[in-house]
């Protein structure tokens, strides 16, 4: 999955399936298909990309602790992208990788020289002690979702957003619904706010700073993702993605994590 | 044994020097060096054995070469730990020294390295490629690296690698600490003049296979190793009261099992020695069950539980093992804050006479380089046990690292 977008691996996922929808659409679900199908145009075909991330954690108070970080993506034929974050600092952890294939996660961990999957019970848990979760950093597997549109509204930062509402149909979700807002036309994701399994309104990520790069892929600079409950939040910072490094599968079989730079 | 440190160190200076001044390369320099305070209660059970009470020093430097586009990268990581007090924990070792090469789903890789098989916490017992440093750890988790070739395939979901490992060590085995350290199993172990079945000594070449693979929730893999044993047996001398350490040639196997199910895991580890001149067979299995409660004081904190069963059956004559029945039960406590704060403690008991070996850990980063941990580790046990040197030596350890 594009940690630049968490959400987005699971729309194209879903939307993939959706693939041959019905051509009127008329009911609010059926609209939020469309969305999916849309945002899934916009948002494959890039075949790989390599990405350098400062990620910021602030504190209620606002004190921050920096981690940086290195993300490779990898498009898969009918499959959620495969995906390794790599600690670059602080240096105490640096070499600490994260691998996603679709559900399915495994951290290397430099002390111990070994591999291990995490348990998918802990999706929900931190990542790094930042605002965002494993779950949040996962590549998702088609029809993980259903969708709704729910309107058309002003976006928060200016402009018209189609309101799409996304509620996981798989287990052990830490989020009973996914709000996003989504730029009218280019179909950028401009903003997701997450809802807790009680149904209150637990974290809001802003996307911020998009870019189109060569080929027309669009990609935010800065994510801020922050916790209504605690008031702590995460800055991602991304630096210049690179695509076409020419990755394949086997640079993201787990025993090579230990060798993922 | 001389020679081959100096060997060994040849080797790494050369492997540093083509990466530095190798052209296209990017060179990076990182590892951590640690002040570690220790302190004994007790004191020591044998006159001969220093106090052990005082700060030692580790370092750890790792200087990395990589080439445009990561194909190809020179590590060299070596080991030194400096021990003022208790000066038979005085070591080096050659971590690593070597070049890894990708050519797509191909990898080829030459020079020192660890390698870690299995899946318990408690005991590295499908490990078969590195001798172990038990200077570092008395249960061989830690390992001194070995000389390696190595081919390797890699696909989606396997891998295959295989392994021509031309020595045992660059020391010519295992290392121990000796007759005035603390943490001695009883009699002394003298490490500098190991006995060797093969007439090539230490530089027999050893083969292994690893392969390892995911199936749905299943991670499994297997290990396949054929030469000199890494793991050696003890053998008294009419010249000294010292043992010396024996290793045999021995044809091994293992398997290594990890089913994740949701917040339980549950971990399969088995070992076997199928063949030795002497005969001496062994059969090592190991089964875990973990339990992962996630969030579990609603503060983003993660708790798993770990429970494991180890058994073992082989001969006196064969290598020493101590948990031949035992059950280890542990915790590890991550907080998931931004200090990385993380407590872990277990304990290995022998489900027949109750001897046992506590260990707790707590440790959290301060600032950006620097992380702070605590370590208490204790021995409980009767007289008379083959591990009874150690019942003196529980101990408590504050270490500071900086990462660089």
């Amino acid at each position: 999955m594009n940690l630049a977008h968490p959400v987005l691996a699971s729309l194209l996922a879903a939307a993939a399936l959706a693939g041959a929808g019905a051509a009127h659409a008329a009911t609010p679900e059926e609209d939020g298909a469309a969305v999916a199908r849309e945002l899934v145009r916009h948002r494959t075909g890039f075949g790989d990309q390599a990405v350098t991330v400062t990620m910021e954690l602030r504190n209620a108070g606002g004190e921050a602790a920096r981690k940086e970080i290195r993300v490779k993506t990898l498009e898969r034929q009918g499959d959620a992208p495969a995906t390794v974050v790599i600690l670059e600092a602080p240096s105490d952890v640096k070499g600490t990788a994260l691998l996603s294939l679709g559900d399915d996660q495994w951290l290397y961990l430099p002390a111990s020289h070994r591999v291990r999957r995490i348990a998918s019970s802990n999706r929900s848990g931190p990542f790094l002690g930042s605002e965002f979760s494993y779950e949040d950093l996962m590549g998702d597997k088609p029809d993980r979702y259903r969708w709704r549109l729910t309107g058309k509204k002003a976006c928060p930062a200016g402009g018209d957003c189609l309101v799409v509402e996304t509620t996981p149909t798989y287990e052990g979700s830490g989020y009973s619904r996914r709000v996003l807002w989504v730029e009218a036309g280019t179909y950028r994701v401009m903003q997701v706010d997450y809802f807790d399994v009680k149904g209150d309104a637990l974290k809001t990520l802003v996307y911020a700073g998009y870019q189109t790069y060569a080929g027309g892929h669009d990609r935010a600079r800065t994510l801020t993702m922050t916790n209504h409950v605690t008031g702590k939040s995460t800055v991602l910072r991304f630096g210049d993605y690179a695509f076409g490094n020419g990755f394949t599968e086997a640079d993201f079989n787990k025993e090579r994590l230990a060798q993922a730079r | 044994m001389r020679r081959r440190a100096e060997l060994a160190a040849v080797v790494g200076l050369a492997l540093a020097g083509a990466g530095a001044g190798g052209c296209g390369f990017t060179t990076a320099a990182g590892g951590h060096a640690a002040a570690e305070a220790r302190v004994y209660p007790a004191g020591p059970r044998y006159a001969e054995q220093s106090h052990g009470n005082g700060v030692s020093v580790v370092l750890e430097p790792e200087v990395t070469a990589t080439s445009e586009g990561g194909d190809h990268r020179l590590t060299l990581r070596p080991f030194y730990r400096v021990d003022p007090v208790d000066t038979g924990r005085t070591h080096w070792d050659l971590r690593r020294a070597d070049w890894v090469g990708t050519f797509g789903a191909w990898e080829l890789g030459a020079g020192v390295n660890v390698f870690r098989w299995g899946v318990l916490e408690s005991v590295p017992l499908a490990d078969a490629m590195n001798p172990a440093d038990t200077i570092e750890d008395l249960r061989g988790t830690e390992k001194l690296g070995t000389p390696y070739l190595e081919v390797g395939w890699f696909g989606g979901a396997w891998a295959v690698r295989a392994y021509a490992l031309p020595a045992l060590g660059l020391f010519g085995g295992a290392r121990f600490v000796d007759r005035g350290s603390r943490l001695r199993f009883g009699p002394a172990i003298d490490d500098a003049h190991p006995i060797y079945e093969s007439a090539l000594g230490a530089w027999n070449p050893s083969f292994a296979l690893r392969i390892t693979g995911t199936e749905g929730d299943l991670d499994v893999g297997i290990g396949l190793f054929s030469g000199t044993s890494r793991d050696p047996r003890f053998v008294a001398q009419l010249t000294s009261d010292a043992l010396v350490p024996a290793y045999d040639i021995a044809h091994q196997a293992s398997l290594d099992m990890q089913f994740t199910a949701g917040e339980v895991v549950l971990k399969l580890e088995a070992m076997g020695r199928l063949w030795s001149s002497e005969l001496h067979p062994i059969l090592s299995l190991g089964l875990g069950a973990e339990y992962d409660l996630w969030d579990v004081f609603g503060s983003g904190a993660d708790l798993v539980l770990a429970l494991e069963w180890l058994y073992d059956r082989r001969t006196v004559a064969a290598p020493v093992y101590v948990f031949e029945n035992d059950v280890f039960v542990g915790f590890r406590l991550a907080f998931n804050d931004s200090g990385g704060t993380v407590v872990k403690a277990g304990v290995i008991t022998d489900l027949g006479d109750g001897r046992s070996y506590l260990r707790g850990e707590a440790s959290r980063r301060l600032g950006e380089q620097l992380r702070l941990a605590l370590v208490a580790h204790a021995f409980v046990g009767s007289e008379g046990s083959r591990e009874s040197g150690v019942l003196d030596d529980d101990y408590v350890e504050a270490t500071l690292g900086w990462y660089f």
